[in-house]
């Protein structure tokens, strides 16, 4: 007449409570991740647009010099591009590698290709660049595109 | 023979089974409350972030279409698209926060009950030009805004540290698009 439980009745009661548990747990965790997501893509996207605000400014610099456009990144490749706070002037350095941008843990490379034709790898004359501003975080990475040209109202 | 068939649970049985039972109550509610805190975490910092997004945004937008700008570290002064004078600065009454200023009236940008505003830096270029140059070699081609504000959670403020560089459109023009 004495009834308990057999082993196989207890291990499955205890899965389907610790199932329970870690679905709970992980719903909460997922609320914070989505947060932190949101947060980290809204910074690289700030810093991917600031890349190709630099590439603006530095085109309109150089026009403003009496330069070509393109002065300073006229070879096809990679680029950083940063804006030094103290010289208040934007600085250029060939690369290969993404460099260190505003937020910390974001880096950030600029591409200058000729538009027209791809192949071009001296862009001092060319009329159309797109300009490409990649910037890596965590495991992440995000691109935004533009296309400059050399058109200018003194031009 | 019959009331040996009765049976019912020992004094020790009903403990254990108590015991338990509460445990998990107290486990359950844990979790359930965490999970309420997370989602009202993840609500709150979304109305903040956005609020704070849509004001870096209007002064993102603004800076990139004016021209003449006169600048400060902390503030800025120029004209809009419809060459009306706009000015960008912080308060400190009632509360910190930013002004922004067309034509003498003045707006809040951020909501007080959701983010609050800490400092606003600009960093910007020297144009080589001079005033009585084309209008182009004197504007500023690149702004660098620094803005640091805290996003009021209904648990806890999340520190932001944000940078937003833009270049105004209007830097190119030969001539002072508000003469």
């Amino acid at each position: 007449m004495n009834k308990a439980f057999t082993l196989t009745e207890l291990v499955i009661s205890f899965v389907i409570l610790l199932l329970s548990v870690i679905i709970l747990v992980g719903l909460s965790f997922n609320y914070l991740s989505i947060l932190n997501s949101i947060k980290l893509r809204y910074f690289a996207l700030n810093v991917a647009q600031a890349g190709i605000e630099y590439a603006l400014a530095l085109r309109n610099q150089q026009i403003e010099k009496g330069l070509s456009p393109w002065a300073g990144v006229s070879y096809k490749g990679t680029y950083c591009l940063n804006f030094n706070t103290s010289n208040r002037r934007i600085e250029v350095m060939s690369s290969s590698n993404p460099c260190p941008a505003e937020f910390p843990g974001y880096r950030r490379l600029i591409t200058y290709n000729d538009f027209i034709d791809p192949n071009n790898t001296n862009l001092y004359n060319s009329q159309a660049i797109r300009v490409s501003s990649e910037v890596y975080f965590e495991r992440d990475k995000i691109k935004l595109d533009v296309v400059l040209t050399r058109w200018h109202p003194t031009q | 023979m019959a009331s040996n068939s009765i049976k019912g649970f020992t004094l020790l049985e009903s403990i254990v089974v108590l015991f338990l039972f509460m445990t998990l109550i107290f486990i359950a509610t844990q979790i359930y409350f965490n999970l309420m805190n997370s989602a009202i975490l993840a609500q709150s910092y979304q109305l903040s972030l956005d609020n704070f997004r849509f004001g870096a945004e209007k002064i993102w937008n603004e800076i990139k279409n004016g021209s003449n700008f006169v600048i400060s570290s902390n503030s800025l002064e120029f004209n809009n698209r419809r060459c009306q004078n706009l000015k960008i600065y912080p308060t400190s009454s009632p509360s910190s926060n930013l002004i922004f200023e067309i034509d003498g009236k003045s707006n809040l940008i951020f909501d007080n009950e959701l983010v609050e505003f800490v400092s606003f830096n600009i960093y910007y270029d020297n144009p080589i030009g001079n005033p009585i140059d084309s209008y182009y070699k004197m504007a500023n081609k690149i702004f660098l805004i620094n803005y640091k504000v805290n996003l009021k959670t209904k648990i806890t403020k999340v520190p932001l540290d944000v940078w937003q560089a833009v270049a105004p459109s209007n830097s190119v023009l030969i001539n002072n698009p508000c003469q």
